[in-house]
């Protein structure tokens, strides 16, 4: 394409897309005031290929998604070697939930940039929107493993991919990545509570229960905690002792910070439990 | 307020030759300069972080001491950079510390009367202390020069006179138009320079601060290498694990920040359950939190609407108010709009029901209906203010019925906590204040003269 077909491919795109975007914008000031600047600066310099990747990017954020792949596109016609284009059209396909077009783009985009975290962590979602688990948490390992600030968000959705086919124990290492990574936080704790718990490893989960006493967190809710692992593992004479100690240090509290619906809830659920640990349960219990 | 300036900056003139000639000859030996000033990070009742930025790399020296003219005490890191960072630990409660900034070789800042740090006080304790509330402040990034900006940033100069900000929230949108690292100098480090060498500085991140993007490409935007928030509960509050969302404890006020633009903020993600947990261990008197999307707003933006606004509001709300949440902070919209006490709401303005979710129709002025008074940690009673005006205004129809007053001015928000008071203002670009409210937390139902004690006596 000569340079002046390329100038009137991309005065034509502009030209189109400032109407729509009269027509169409107005969900978000900000962005619609931002590709209102870009358009007239496109008026002076239609060939300024940046500022029509700016604009597909604001477009995408927008959900306007067709007119991002045509600047994409107009972009990939007048410099056909500008990098990341596959990658910028497979955020938009993912979106579109056109997820096989996203797959191919993003396969082929971290062929050449296998350390791009954000690119694999994409791929990874795409893998499990096509359900192909395996290169999901292939992909989803290989994203972490190229992050240089990994939050927890990434570990839990590694961690849940794993245990959505049925890979509880690589599903608990991740967790376990994620607290050598990033300390022992909370949600971390909890989803490997949760798997420990559900593969029956309920000394392991009161194990980890009682690590989170040294973590801060609220110790009568930590003690409803073990008590519900406690009885879910038949141990209801402990369970019930766990309880009482968390209705104790309840009701120790200042009158207004009991009052708080949280706490009343968790006093109601201490009860319930209490409840369900009936006197002929707790002779069983103490029976040698 | 002053302004770095690269040392080969261009210019011409007799002035400005004069200018650059004494600059550079007030240049330590090493011919190292500051290119970002000395700025105050995760301050506690015992600790401290400072960073600062030079041309050249080098190791890192913290002076620091009670008399300006004797630092007696350094901290060293060995790294060669130009980001610098030290934490020193060990402090007292609320002490002032003197403080220099520089390298093993040479100080490049600091060692005089105006670089100095308040420690907060004591967790629990009842001190009073300031905070400057800035939402969307950010208007000058692009240029470097922006008039609304600068008119509030002066306005609350001149409405704090010599009182000690203890510490400056920055609501998201800190730096227009996507948090460049060079918006971030323009309309943060030049714009409040000043400021920020003697008060920390906390943030939440905004839609501009990630150039708009939402999950997947948010790890490298400049935010999260010019801040340094606390992961592992380093600050108070439960450990985190990012500096997305944090807590941090100052005297008996648990401050709680959200992140409403790049994180899960469904029920059962990663943030609110660890919110959910944070609550659940706070012991402290009040609750704030701020995060940048608006729970509810009818100003730029319509919290009816956009899914941000949305879910903070029908999944953030319910968990901070079952635990007692006295205020909420937020921009977005630039504007400033301030409810009575409330709680409960957790719909559509349409859903607004005042016989229900109204605690106190009053302005909550002391001089008018009367302060907001809560008992404990009461639920469902709170104050929402958005304040997203700092740099700019951009109107709207401001008719959200949760509001007690929805204003299209610009201006910064002003809290000042004391024990079991807590008083906000909101201070126009003009000086003027042109909202102000009061709470007064008691432990118990007060009586009517009781009440009058404690605000008149």
């Amino acid at each position: 394409m000569s340079p002046c077909e390329s100038r009137c491919v991309l005065q034509v795109a502009v030209l189109t897309t400032v109407l729509w975007v009269q027509t169409e914008i107005s969900a978000h000031p900000a962005i619609e005031q931002q590709i209102h600047d870009i358009n007239r600066a496109l008026a002076a310099a239609p060939a300024d290929t940046g500022l029509v990747l700016r604009r597909a990017e604001l477009f995408f954020q927008h959900e306007q998604y067709k007119a991002a792949l045509d600047d994409l596109a107009a972009v990939e016609r007048i410099a056909p070697g500008t990098p990341d284009l596959a990658y910028r059209r497979a955020k938009i396909y993912r979106e579109m939930k056109r997820f096989d077009e996203a797959r191919i783009l993003l396969e082929r985009h971290v062929a050449d940039h296998p350390a791009n975290a954000p690119a694999q962590r994409l791929l990874s979602r795409t893998y499990r929107d096509l359900e192909l688990f395996d290169q999901a948490v292939d992909a989803g390992r290989k994203a972490i493993e190229s992050s240089a600030r990994p939050s927890p968000d990434d570990y839990l959705e590694l961690a849940a991919m794993q245990r959505s086919s049925g890979a509880h124990p690589a599903a608990l290492k991740t967790i376990e990545q994620g607290i050598s990574k990033l300390g022992s936080i909370i949600t971390l704790q909890l989803a490997a509570i949760a798997i420990e718990e559900q593969t029956g490893r309920f000394d392991a989960a009161l194990q980890r229960i009682d690590a989170l006493k040294s973590a801060g967190v609220q110790e009568e809710s930590r003690l409803v905690w073990r008590a519900r692992v406690l009885t879910r593992s038949g141990r209801a004479q402990e369970a019930r002792e766990n309880c009482l100690q968390a209705k104790t240090a309840l009701l120790a509290q200042a009158p207004q910070r009991r009052a708080t619906p949280a706490n009343q809830e968790l006093l109601a659920e201490i009860d319930s439990l209490l409840s369900k640990d009936t006197p002929s349960n707790q002779h069983r219990v103490q029976r040698p | 307020m002053s302004t770095i300036h690269p040392r080969n900056a261009p210019g011409r003139g007799g002035i400005f030759s004069l200018l650059l000639c004494l600059a550079l000859c007030s240049l330590p030996a090493s011919g190292q300069i500051l290119t970002r000033s000395p700025y105050l990070q995760m301050g506690t009742a015992t600790s401290q972080t400072v960073r600062w930025r030079t041309d050249l790399a080098t190791d890192s020296r913290l002076q620091f001491g009670l008399d300006p003219d004797h630092l007696s005490q350094s901290a060293d890191a060995a790294a060669v950079t130009t980001e610098h960072s030290v934490t020193i630990s060990g402090l007292l409660p609320s002490t002032r510390y003197y403080y220099s900034v520089g390298s093993s070789a040479a100080r490049l800042a600091g060692g005089d009367a105006t670089h100095y740090f308040f420690t907060a006080p004591a967790v629990a304790a009842s001190s009073a202390f300031r905070v400057w509330v800035l939402g969307d402040a950010g208007t000058a990034g692009p240029s470097g020069v922006n008039a609304n900006q600068t008119a509030v940033r002066n306005a609350y100069a001149s409405f704090n006179g010599a009182q000690y900000t203890n510490l400056i929230l920055m609501l998201g949108d800190n730096a227009y138009s996507t948090g460049t690292d060079a918006e971030y100098q323009n309309a943060v480090f030049n714009m409040y320079g000043g400021f920020l060498r003697q008060s920390n500085l906390w943030s939440t991140i905004g839609n501009h601060d990630t150039a708009h993007a939402t999950t997947i490409d948010v790890d490298t935007v400049p935010y999260f290498s010019i801040f340094s928030f606390p992961t592992g509960g380093e600050a108070g509050g439960l450990a985190s694990g990012t500096e997305k969302y944090y807590a941090f404890n100052i005297g008996n006020v648990h401050f709680v920040c959200l992140d409403s633009m790049t994180s899960d903020r469904s029920p059962g993600g990663a943030m609110l359950t660890w919110l959910n947990a944070d609550l659940a261990a706070n012991r402290q008197k009040w609750t704030v939190a701020f995060w940048h999307h608006p729970p509810y707003s009818k100003g730029s933006h319509n919290s009816d609407t956009e899914s941000q606004l949305i879910a903070m509001r029908e999944n953030a709300l319910p968990i901070l108010e079952r635990y007692g949440v006295d205020l909420v902070l937020s921009g977005h919209s630039h504007s400033y709009e301030r409810s009575y006490l409330i709680g409960g709401h957790y719909g559509s303005s349409a859903t607004w029901n005042p016989a229900t979710m109204r605690r106190d129709g009053g302005s909550g002025q002391v001089a008018g209906s009367g302060a907001y008074r809560k008992v404990g940690n009461a639920a469902q009673r709170a104050v929402y203010a958005v304040t997203g005006s700092a740099g700019q205004i951009a109107g709207g129809s401001l008719n959200h019925p949760a509001m007690f007053v929805s204003l299209n001015m610009l201006g910064s928000m002003v809290l000042d906590f004391s024990g079991n008071r807590l008083d906000a203002r909101f201070i126009r670009e003009t000086g003027a204040v042109a909202d102000s409210f009061s709470m007064i937390k008691t432990d118990r139902a007060m009586t009517l003269g009781s009440l009058q004690t404690l605000l008149f006596d």
